[in-house]
Parts: C-alpha cells; sequence; structure tokens
C-alpha cells in the first residue's frame, strides 16, 4: 500500500507528525514562546506588576532590582510593565496584518493561477508593480500619508506583504492547476469557484500555513521598524519599536530602557520563527525515499 | 548574441514604464496627505496672520491649484531634466541634496552587497556541502539568529559595545563631515568607522542569502545530473563547483537581487540608529516634516534603485539559464 | 531468419572471467527504525560481451541492484552482505578514489530519465567531453574533437552543431544517445542500462535498441540491462535474471525462458502481455491477483505463494531453493511442470455485443492551432472520424502527434480553432458552454493514476460528488451507489474512507474509472489509462475496462501507445501522426497489409514477445518536422520510407477507402500497399 505522506492533508498530517514523533526540538521550543507570548498578549494589562505609566520619582533609572524587574528608565516607568503592555500592540498589528495578507494572497494567488491567460498576466505584472516597493519603503508611504496609528499600520503592513504572498500562493497553485484530478472536476463539471476553494484549496494549505508563519515574523520585525522610525502607534499606546528609539540617548547610564523591548522582540521573533521552522517540518516533508546526495 | 539587444531593449523600456508607474502610485498617495503644502510651509499660526489674496498666490505660485495630473506631469518633465523641487521645509532645491546624501548611502549600501554575496554564497555552499553536520547545523542557526534580530537592535547593540563601551566609534555620525571628505579619506577611515553600519546593514541579507542558497544547492546535489555526474567519475570538488553550483546560482540572483532591495530599504533603519546623513535619514526627515516634495523624491530616488537592482538581476538570470537564453 | 526476433545463441559470448559477478548479495533499506530487506541473496554473472537482462515490475528493486553495482545507494541504504566482483576485483572494498577511477571509465552506466539526467546548464558536447578530460586526460580540443566523433557514432544528426546545444533544445531520443555516447565512450568492460528506454516512442525505442546492439557488437561490451519490458529484453538480451520483490526468481537465457518459462511468476508475467495475435474475443488477459508483500515483515514461505495460481502447502511453509532445470537455467521454485488449467476463455462471440450503426461522436475537420511568436503551432490538423455507440475506437500515435489534444477538445477541457464536433447530433462546444446532460455523458479517465484523484478527498467523497451534481441518484442513496461503483471497479466499501495516498496506483486508476461511470455516461475518453500501471496491473484494469463495456455498452475512446494492446481492445483503430489521420479500421485490417507506411513502422516497432513471431523490420530515419512550419504535404513525409517523390511533398493525400470502413491516407496505390509482405509471420520455428 503507498503511503505518500506528503500528500495528506494539512491537518492529518500534523496529527501524523506528532504520531510519527517528527517533532523537532524547533516546534516544541518555537511553540511554548509563542505560547507564552499570546498568552501575555491576551492578559496584559491583568500581569503588569505597576501601571505601565506610572512615573516612580524616587526610582529613576535604575538597573533592575527589588521591585522593578528590569529596572526603570528616566521617567521612572516600569519597563517591565511597558514591554508587557507592548507586547499587546505588537502582536495584534502584526497577526493581523498577516492574516489581511494571506487573504489577500490566496485570493489573488489561486484565482491567477487558476485563470491562466491574459487573467494570469495582468494580475502578476500589477503584482510586480506592488513588488517593486521595498516593504519598509512603502510602509512609511503609507503610514506618513495616512498618520501613524494602529489600524493604518495593519493596512499598510498587509497591502505590502500581499504580493509576496501571492507570489507563493500562485506558485504552488500553478503546481496543481494542471494535475489531472483538477481536468476530471472540471470534465464534471465544477464551477471556477468550487474548483478554486474545493480542489486546490486543501492541497495548498500546508504551503499558506508555513508561509503565514514566516510572514508572521516579518511582520513582528517590520512593526517594531516602523515604530522606531517613529511611524508606529503614536503615544501612549507602548510600542516596543518606539521605546528602542526614545530611550536610546540614555544608554550610558542605563542600558535596559532600550534593550528590554529589543530582546522582547527578538524572543517573539525567534518563537515565531522556530515554530515556522518545525511546521516546516512536519507539514513540508518531502518523501523520504528521494536519494540524498551522496558524493 | 544579436537576440541581446533588442532583448535588452524591451526589458529597459518595460522598467521605464515600472518606473512610470511606480512615481504615479507614490505621487497619488502623497496627494491623500491632509493638508495642504501651504499649511505646511507656513505653519498654522502664521497662515492665519497672513491675508487671503497672499494665500492665494501662494498656492498658485506653487502650482497647487492646477488639476492633480498636471501637477504631476509638470513635476514629470521636472525630473527628466533632473529637477527634484523645492523643499518646503529647507526651501531650497532637492536634487543636490538627494545626490549627495545618496552617495553617502551608497557608501554603505555598496560594501553591505558585497559582504551579502561573498559571505552568504560561500556559507550557502558550505552547509549544504556538509549538510546535517555541525557546521551545517551552527550556521543554520547563526543564521536563523541574524534574520530574528530586528536590524535597529544589531545597529544599537554595536553602538553599545563599540562606542559606548568601547570608544572605537563615534556613537552618531553626523558628526563626522562625511560630506565633505574626498573619496580617498572616505575610503580609508572605512575599516575604522564605516564598517559597521554596513555591517549591520548586511547581517540580515548574509543569512538570507545564505539559507537561500544552501537549501537551492541541497537540492542541485539531489538532482540526476549530479548522480550522472558521480556515476561518471568527476570528483567530489568539481561536482559541486562545475555542476551543482552552475544551476543552484540562479535562485540565489532572484534572492540576491531582493535583497539588494532590502539593503537599500534598510539604510533608513540603519542610519536612523547611527545618526548617519545618508538619503534614509532624509526621507525620515521628509516624512515627520510632511514635507511632500521631498518625500516624493526620496521616495523615487530609492524605488528607482531598487527596481534596477532587480533589472540587473533579471537580465543576469536570462543570460545565465541557457533553458531561457535558448528557449 | 531475417529480423530482430531469431535470437540464437550469442557467438560474442566468451565464457572467460565474468566482468560482473553478483553473489548471495544482500541489500537493506533503513526507514527510521524499520528495516526493509531490499534486495535478498541476489546471484549472477555476466560475461564479457553478453547483453543480461533483470526485469521487474516497480517495487521489485531492480534499479537498487543497478546502484549497488556503482556503490551509490542513498545513505540510508546499505549492501548488508555478499559479494560484488568487477573482473575479479570486489567493488566493496575500494576506496573513494578508486572507485572514481573506475566509473565512467570501466563501467558506465546509462540512467533512467534522459532529461534530468543531463545538466542543464552545460552543452551537450561539453558534457561528454568532460569524461574524456578526466579519464584520459586529454585536451580540450582534442577531447572535444572525440566527443563530436562519438555523437556520430550513437547517429545524432550534424554531430558539430549538435555538440554546441543544451539538453532542453534536443528530443529526448537524441538526449538518449547522447548519454549513450557518454557512456560508451571511454570503451567500457561493463555498461549498466536502467530503463534506458522508458518514455521514449515506440518507434524512437526501436532505433534506440538497434543502436545498443550495435555498440555492444563493435565494443564488445557487457551490458546489464534494467528493464520492466519484456519483449525488450528478448530482442536484445542473451541472458535474462526476473527479479520479483528483492528476490530472483528465474534466470536463463532468454531463448528458452520465453519458450518455456519455468517459474509461476514470469508466465504469469507473460500470460499478462496482450498477443500480438489475439484479440479480445479469443482471450482474456491473465492478470496476478495481489499485491508486492510488505518486505518489513517477510515470511519464510515463497515470496511469490500468496498471488501463486499453482501453489501448494509447502510453498507457504518454506522458501524454494534454486532448481536446475537445464542448461544454465534456474527457477526459484520447487516445480517445474504446471497443469495449466484451462481458463474458461470467454469465447462467447463478442460481436453480439458488437456496437450499432448509429453514431454518437462526429469529429469533423478539427483543427486546434496555438499561436506562439514564430507562428501557428498545429496540434490537430483537419482530422476527421466518427465513433458510433457503443464502439471501442482506438487513438495510437507517439508523443506530439495531437491525440490527447483531440481527446481534450471532445470531453470539453479545450476549445478548438476549427470544425466542428457533434455529439448526438448536436453541435457541443467547450464545457462551460455545453448543457449539463451533454456533460454528464461524456466523461473521461485519465493517464496517471498519482495525479488523478484529489489527494484530500476521500474515496467516497470522490464518488459521490458526481452523483450529486447530477443527480444521479437521491441523497439517502448516493453512498449506496457508490459501493455499487466500487464494486463493480472490483472494490470492496472499505474503500470509502480511504485517502488516495493510502490505495495502490492500480487501484487509484479504478476509482478513477468508477468517478467516470458514475454518472451513466455514453461516451468515455480514456487517454492511456494503463501506460503508467505495472503489467501485471494492466491487465487487470484492461480485463475490468472490457467486462464494463460490455455490460453498459458505452463506447469508448481509447488513446494509447501500445498497439497490441489496442488491438486487443478496440473495434476500430485510428492512426494519427502530427495532428492528421493516417489510417482507420479494424484491428486486424491494420495488423494485415495493405498498411499505411506509417503504421508498418509503428508495428515493425513492437517489442514482440512471442517467441514464435517473425517481424519485419523497418526503421523511421530523419526528424520529426516542426509542427509550425507549413506544410502542404503529407506529414509523414520526412521520414517516409516508401516516399514516392514529389508529390508527397507537394500535396496532402486524401483518405482512400480500402475496404468500407478501412481508409489509408497516401498516395501510395492501394494495390502497392497490398502487395507488401505482412509485418508478422506466425507459427516460426525457433532456433536455439
Amino acid at each position: 500500500m503507498a503511503n505518500n505522506s506528503s500528500n495528506q492533508s494539512g491537518f492529518r498530517k500534523i496529527i501524523t507528525g506528532f504520531l510519527k514523533k517528527n517533532i523537532t526540538t524547533n516546534l516544541i521550543i518555537g511553540g511554548v514562546l509563542l505560547l507564552g507570548f499570546v498568552f501575555v498578549g491576551i492578559f496584559a494589562p491583568y500581569i503588569t506588576p505597576h501601571d505601565a505609566e506610572e512615573m516612580h520619582y524616587e526610582n529613576l533609572k535604575e538597573m533592575p532590582s527589588g521591585p522593578f524587574l528590569l529596572g526603570t528608565d528616566r521617567f521612572g516607568r516600569d519597563i517591565l510593565s511597558r514591554v508587557i503592555l507592548g507586547t499587546r500592540t505588537t502582536l495584534l498589528v502584526a497577526s493581523t496584518s498577516t492574516l489581511l495578507a494571506l487573504l489577500l494572497g490566496i485570493m489573488f494567488g489561486a484565482t491567477s493561477a487558476f485563470f491562466g491567460g491574459r487573467v494570469d498576466n495582468i494580475m502578476m505584472r500589477i503584482n510586480d508593480i506592488f513588488m517593486s516597493f521595498p516593504t519598509l519603503i512603502f510602509a512609511m508611504l503609507v503610514i506618513g500619508v495616512l498618520g501613524p496609528s494602529m489600524i493604518n499600520g495593519v493596512i499598510a503592513i498587509g497591502i505590502i506583504y500581499a504580493p509576496r504572498v501571492t507570489r507563493v500562493v500562485r506558485a504552488q497553485a500553478l503546481n496543481i492547476v494542471n494535475l489531472e484530478y483538477i481536468d476530471a472536476a472540471k470534465v464534471g463539471g465544477e464551477s471556477p469557484f468550487y474548483i478554486i476553494f474545493r480542489e486546490m484549496l486543501p492541497n495548498i494549505w500546508p504551503t499558506i500555513i508555513v508561509e503565514g508563519s514566516i510572514r508572521l515574523g516579518y511582520a513582528i520585525l517590520l512593526t517594531a521598524s516602523l515604530g522606531y522610525i517613529g511611524l508606529g502607534p503614536p503615544p501612549p499606546t507602548p510600542d516596543w519599536g518606539l521605546m528602542a528609539y526614545s530611550e536610546r540617548g540614555y544608554m550610558f547610564e542605563t542600558p535596559w530602557p532600550v534593550f528590554a523591548p529589543c530582546i522582547a522582540i527578538v524572543i517573539a521573533v525567534i518563537g515565531v520563527n522556530l515554530f515556522g521552522e518545525g511546521l516546516k517540518d512536519i507539514l513540508l516533508a518531502k518523501g523520504s525515499r528521494r536519494k540524498e546526495a551522496k558524493i | 548574441m544579436k537576440d541581446f539587444i533588442p532583448f535588452i531593449i524591451k526589458r529597459l523600456g518595460a522598467t521605464a514604464i515600472l518606473l512610470v508607474v511606480i512615481s504615479m502610485i507614490i505621487f497619488g498617495v502623497c496627494q491623500l496627505m491632509p493638508g495642504d503644502a501651504v499649511d505646511i510651509m507656513l505653519g498654522g499660526i502664521a497662515l492665519q496672520s497672513l491675508g487671503e489674496t497672499t494665500i492665494e498666490e501662494l498656492r498658485k505660485e506653487l502650482g497647487l491649484n492646477l488639476p492633480v495630473y498636471q501637477q504631476y506631469f509638470n513635476w514629470a518633465v521636472g525630473v527628466l531634466h533632473g529637477d527634484l523641487g523645492t523643499s518646503y521645509v529647507m526651501k531650497a532645491p532637492i536634487a543636490p541634496l538627494v545626490i549627495s546624501r545618496l552617495k553617502t548611502s551608497l557608501l554603505l549600501a555598496v560594501p553591505a552587497s558585497l559582504m551579502m554575496i561573498v559571505f552568504g554564497l560561500s556559507l550557502g555552499i558550505l552547509s549544504a556541502v556538509k549538510e546535517k553536520t555541525w557546521i551545517d547545523q551552527g550556521i543554520s542557526f547563526v543564521s536563523l539568529s541574524m534574520l530574528s534580530v530586528p536590524a535597529f537592535l544589531t545597529g544599537t547593540l554595536f553602538i553599545y559595545i563599540f562606542s559606548v563601551k568601547l570608544g572605537w566609534i563615534p556613537a552618531a555620525y553626523n558628526a563626522l563631515d562625511i560630506e565633505g571628505m574626498s573619496m580617498f579619506k572616505m575610503l580609508g577611515s572605512y575599516f575604522g568607522i564605516l564598517l559597521f553600519p554596513s555591517l549591520t546593514l548586511a547581517f540580515e541579507s548574509i543569512a538570507y542569502v545564505n539559507r537561500q542558497t544552501r537549501a537551492s544547492m541541497i537540492e542541485e546535489l539531489k538532482t540526476n545530473y549530479v548522480r550522472t555526474a558521480v556515476l561518471k567519475g568527476v570528483p567530489q570538488r568539481d561536482v559541486v563547483l562545475h555542476h551543482a553550483l552552475r544551476n543552484g546560482l540562479l535562485p540565489a540572483i532572484t534572492v540576491i537581487a531582493f535583497n539588494v532591495g532590502q539593503i537599500i530599504a534598510g539604510t533608513v533603519i540603519i542610519e536612523a540608529v547611527f545618526s548617519y546623513p545618508g538619503i534614509g535619514n532624509l526621507m525620515i526627515m521628509a516624512i515627520k516634516f510632511r514635507d511632500v516634495p521631498l518625500i516624493l523624491a526620496t521616495m523615487i530616488v530609492i524605488s528607482s534603485a531598487y527596481v534596477l537592482a532587480n533589472l540587473v538581476a533579471d537580465i543576469l538570470y536570462t543570460q545565465l539559464n541557457p533553458r531561457i537564453k535558448y528557449a | 531468419m531475417t529480423g530482430n526476433n531469431s535470437v540464437s545463441s550469442n557467438p560474442d559470448v566468451s565464457r572467460g572471467p565474468a566482468v560482473l559477478s553478483v553473489r548471495d548479495v544482500d541489500i537493506t533499506y533503513y526507514s527510521g527504525k524499520v528495516k526493509f530487506p531490499a534486495i535478498r541473496k541476489a546471484s549472477f554473472e555476466i560475461g564479457a560481451g553478453e547483453a543480461f537482462g533483470l526485469v521487474g515490475e516497480s517495487g521489485s528493486g531492480k534499479s537498487t541492484v543497478a546502484y549497488a553495482v556503482m556503490q551509490y545507494l542513498a545513505s540510508n541504504g546499505e549492501i548488508a552482505g555478499g559479494e560484488i566482483a568487477f573482473s575479479g576485483t570486489n567493488l566493496m572494498k575500494l576506496s573513494s578514489t578508486e572507485l572514481l577511477g573506475l566509473r565512467g571509465l570501466k563501467i558506465s552506466m546509462v540512467p533512467q530519465d534522459p532529461l534530468t539526467s543531463l545538466n542543464p546548464s552545460h552543452r551537450v558536447g561539453d558534457q561528454v567531453s568532460e569524461i574524456l578530460k578526466i579519464h584520459f586526460k586529454l585536451s580540450s580540443g582534442e577531447a572535444h574533437k572525440k566527443a563530436v566523433e562519438m555523437l556520430g557514432q550513437v547517429h545524432l544528426p550534424a554531430p558539430e552543431l549538435t555538440a554546441l546545444k543544451y539538453p532542453h533544445q534536443i528530443s529526448g531520443g537524441q538526449q538518449q544517445r547522447v548519454l549513450i555516447a557518454m557512456a560508451f565512450c571511454t570503451n567500457p568492460e561493463l555498461l549498466i542500462m536502467d530503463e534506458p528506454t522508458t518514455g521514449l516512442d515506440v518507434t524512437t525505442q526501436a532505433r534506440i535498441l538497434d543502436l545498443i546492439r550495435e555498440m555492444k557488437k563493435n565494443h564488445k561490451t557487457a551490458i546489464f540491462y534494467i528493464t520492466h519490458d519484456l519483449g525488450v529484453v528478448k530482442n536484445l538480451c542473451d541472458r535474462v535474471a526476473i527479479i520479483y520483490a528483492g528476490e530472483i526468481v528465474e534466470e536463463g537465457n532468454v531463448a528458452s525462458i520465453f519458450l518455456s518459462p519455468a517459474h509461476p511468476y514470469t508466465r504469469g508475467l507473460l500470460n499478462c502481455i496482450p498477443k500480438t495475435y489475439t484479440h479480445k474475443t479469443e482471450k482474456r488477459l491473465d492478470a496476478i491477483e495481489g499485491f508486492i508483500p510488505n518486505l518489513a515483515e517477510l515470511k519464510p514461505s515463497c515470496i511469490f505463494s500468496p498471488r501463486c495460481k499453482f501453489v501448494q502447502e509447502q510453498c507457504r511453509r518454506q522458501a524454494p531453493p534454486f532448481i536446475e532445470i537445464g542448461p544454465e537455467r534456474r527457477s526459484k521454485c520447487y516445480f517445474t511442470e504446471f497443469k495449466e488449467q484451462v481458463v474458461d476463455d470467454n469465447f462467447e462471440d463478442l460481436r453480439a455485443s458488437s456496437p450499432s450503426k448509429r453514431i454518437l461522436v462526429m469529429v469533423d475537420h478539427l483543427k486546434k492551432v496555438y499561436p506562439t511568436k514564430r507562428g501557428d503551432l498545429r496540434a490537430v490538423d483537419d482530422t476527421s472520424f466518427e465513433c458510433k455507440k457503443g464502439e471501442i475506437l482506438g487513438m495510437v500515435g507517439e508523443s506530439g502527434c495531437g491525440k490527447t489534444t483531440m481527446a481534450r477538445c471532445i470531453v470539453g477541457l479545450e476549445d478548438y480553432s476549427a470544425g466542428t464536433i457533434t455529439f448526438d447530433d448536436q453541435d457541443i462546444g467547450m464545457v462551460r458552454k455545453r448543457s449539463k446532460e451533454t456533460r454528464r455523458k461524456i466523461q473521461m479517465v485519465f493517464q496517471n493514476p498519482e495525479a488523478t484523484l484529489n489527494p484530500q478527498k476521500t474515496v467516497e467523497e470522490i464518488i459521490t460528488r458526481p452523483l450529486a451534481l447530477y443527480n444521479v441518484v437521491p441523497k439517502a442513496k448516493r453512498r449506496q451507489r457508490a459501493i455499487e461503483l466500487l464494486e463493480s471497479v472490483n472494490l470492496t466499501e472499505l474503500y470509502l474512507s480511504r485517502y488516495p495516498h493510502e490505495i495502490s496506483g492500480g487501484e487509484k486508476q479504478r476509482v478513477g474509472i468508477a468517478r467516470a461511470f458514475a454518472t451513466e455516461p455514453e461516451l468515455i475518453i480514456l487517454d492511456e489509462p494503463i501506460s503508467s500501471l505495472d503489467v501485471s496491473v494492466q491487465a487487470g484494469v484492461l480485463n475490468l475496462l472490457f467486462d464494463l463495456q460490455k455490460k453498459h455498452h458505452i463506447a469508448y475512446i481509447f488513446i494509447g501507445h501500445n498497439l497490441s494492446v489496442i488491438r486487443h481492445l478496440c473495434n476500430r483503430v485510428m492512426i494519427v501522426y502530427m495532428g492528421r489521420l493516417c489510417e482507420i479500421g479494424g484491428p486486424d485490417e491494420l495488423f494485415e497489409p495493405p498498411y499505411h507506411p506509417y503504421t508498418e513502422a509503428l508495428l515493425s516497432a513492437i517489442p514482440v514477445v512471442e517467441p514464435d513471431i517473425d517481424q519485419r523490420e523497418i526503421r523511421l530515419e530523419g526528424a520529426m518536422p516542426n509542427a509550425i512550419d507549413p506544410m502542404p504535404g503529407c506529414a509523414f513525409h520526412t521520414r517516409c520510407p516508401r516516399k514516392i517523390g514529389d508529390i508527397c511533398v507537394q500535396s496532402a493525400p486524401a483518405e482512400v477507402e480500402v475496404k468500407p470502413g478501412h481508409k489509408i491516407a497516401c498516395h501510395i496505390p492501394v494495390e502497392e500497399l497490398s502487395a507488401v509482405d505482412p509485418m508478422f509471420k506466425f507459427g516460426v520455428k525457433y532456433v536455439f
């Protein structure tokens, strides 16, 4: 009985992957970190040890000690609390924009691949135009014009990542669109809508999920970078990037206000990336019967 | 060869059209900015003290009463003549400013790109050949970390270690009179000072290129024609460098082009971190002050550089891939 | 006795020390913790100048043996025991440097897939001269000259020019010749060939086999030829071994094995192949029931016993040793004589179920062109034919002839550029414009079993979907109907909940057939439905298709490239070349003169398995013309061995009706065409 695992549905693969112990350390560590961040993000206001805005005039610019686990900044605010609150902002913006990008990408990519010909040509030209802007630049343009806010951030990042996702989805869809079961569906008289969503997409899920996790990592970085140059959500919303920027002048005295949010960013992105790698190992593992390179 | 010229011309034509479309998009988006140039130039209070007629005259002078497409056309014609407009805030022509800032940014971007190509490719090939050994695992781990760290963090770390703690480099580069230096002095001081921003700029891209090269080389080493080469009796070094690399390089070119773009865009952040007087910093300032002509100019310049890098990569790819060259 | 069919004892085979000696070799693969003993106790020898065939189906491990000889197993495989010796040297004890010295020089390999086996970024000539530079230390100039010479030896046209081309610029047959040139250029002592003609057209395959024979004669190379095609082995090899599930079950010289196969598996394989002179009315194909056993759970019984028709108790208890049944012949079976049960042949006169006179599908002057930069590519070029209700119409042609395009136009997947397709007396267009009823009546079975089912859907979902879409039965009865459909293709209810990756290739194809039958169509187009299946599986599916057709009286348009299969199944056959019709008629009429010259060449290229048939040799020289260039004359004239003159170049031949229902499109007058010798002579005395 042939057992070609690379053809299984994504969900089944995850289950089979778990059972076959395909779980790599990547997946575990990444998963734990990710869950941690989601947890913090959801419950942020309830778990801050201090109020993020409260200024403790007696404890300005302190190193980590006692009640202030990560120290205080030049206004006496507890850094740990601010970082915790910042989690919410970053996660919200990053995940929403990633979802937006995925949705747009799936729609355009699958449709373009299915119809092919002129439709595909035109859509890809338009796609290429949008891909001609480096992500940061375009985001800066959109936010610079519309004004910094969380929603604008989501829109900007979502729109700028959509073409990249479209490319990936389209490439995968092209692999499938000429396969015979799609022909069989056409011969059977199915509508294009049915074919795209019920025949093609279920076979592309693994790629989409992996791409989504990669995008999420980049989205977090982009959100932070935008915050750094002042185009993130404006104060008083706590934002990791903004924190890193505004405190840098005072690095001489205490590095923690700058590095604490930075470390948070790094851990979040590493968590997402590791989880993505782990997912990739389960979902996209090529059939192991392929001869490995042996020179 | 005779096919080459018409091909290049077609490509250049397509690129030109692309640039026009991009400029239109940027122009269009900028028009959405709330407020008017006059508001920006004069500021709220000053505006009220002037009479209505003066404001109207000012508007006319700036050409703001013309319909949008006309404004665009005027601006585009100006660009083709080398005139990038006048800054609202600085009240000076933009072109010379942009050019000099561009030069300083290139001083970072070009070495960064070179580093990316050299280190990215070689580490990628090494990882692929030594797949699954500790060398490979180590490089992969380092790459993954490099990709997870935001550019401003690496830059800030460098500053913290080498400036704050060690005092090797200045904390803020705008203190250096880079613009005034001659070419030689610039290159000479490179390794002492400019290395760090450059390296920071290249960091993420090295990791990216490395991972992609590794992945494509691994795929290459599994192909049937590599198998044929081995069975022909070709020694290992030649198999890797002569057979596999030739094909494995192709996807890497695409990634390298993409990352040249990333580096160009990355100058924005790096220049912010190091307070480096380049075009990225100029763009940030333009946005902060809502200086529309300056935003336009810097955006166009940076986007054009990105498009050109992609064009070069495209041409290289089609020339190096016989399946496309001799269809 | 002329022709490539009379294999006499090869005088070139010396009886000196064996060039390749494989003794009791065990090869094991590791997948995670599981051990797969892929090859068990393989032993054979190949002498100098001898052609040795290794025949097996997919999963038999034949390629594994080849790569083991080259010491090139995947990293999860190892040679667990035994010895492989090349001219006395134990290959397993050599260092990698020593191996480098042998590979390509003394032992060469021609791999299976020519396009992917050549480096797409290197010129073809360079890939040949590289070997010469490495092993003979020739300079670039000298190596290049020798490479061009070699390319000429393998009959590549314009070798100096071809040497400068890239692999994607030459055809599949030419690519394979390049690989053969690469293999022979160092005059190796042993040449291993792994299915070198799989995927090539029949006529190309015939020429490649000729080439291999010629090279073997000129270079006195020992050849180790791996294939699944018994016909090819018969035409090329001196000795052969049959391998099943990792064990060699029979070995001996080709002549005697084909005349009287000893092992039940060999017999089964030979019975599966449609004979050159039978028709479906005369004999059903004997399929081999069952599946290849799971190698991870081997039992001490005979490896073939679960599927053997002659199995006895002792076979199930203990695997038999090799028994010598003749000079240089051995078989791994306890028995040497078999009482062949007379299969209850369906001698019912199947002309009773012959098609009605009513025309179901009519294709009239169909044209399909693909516009390209350099001109219009004519895929289908003014073809007309019809298919009657309940008829099985075969469509035969080589790759690029347009048969798939025609099929796709009829079934509605492609638009056509000119002409009409009439179904049930109604002009029909593309699927999207057709009525639901029309769509229901025309269905299709596809070629590649791995791609024909959606991997994310269960068998039940796949089969019930058409039932639902066309409301063939009300919702409550759909599951039941699906079960009935499965049973009609010899599968059970258990398959409903399975996913495609859980069932085998043959089973997937059956599900595809069930799906096609679900809408109760009147016409089913089958595009090479068995070409991707193993020979033993093919027979079962063919029988199934035949039974279903008889039961439901459906018309088939059966596209294939294997004339024996087509002949076995079809009422009428059409031969297509470059989008044009060459000949159309009943299968018997096609196999007898008058022949269209192309039909003649196709018949001559069939690798015949029966030992007592003589086959005339006709080879096509020249290249296929470009389908873009205009061609006012006969499409075949560039390669036709019977070209009569300018008339062939200038005007396209009209269809001449030789007999009612039998048409040939050729300028040669029918009397001349009828005057040739028939392609096959039967009952030929077989010379040992």
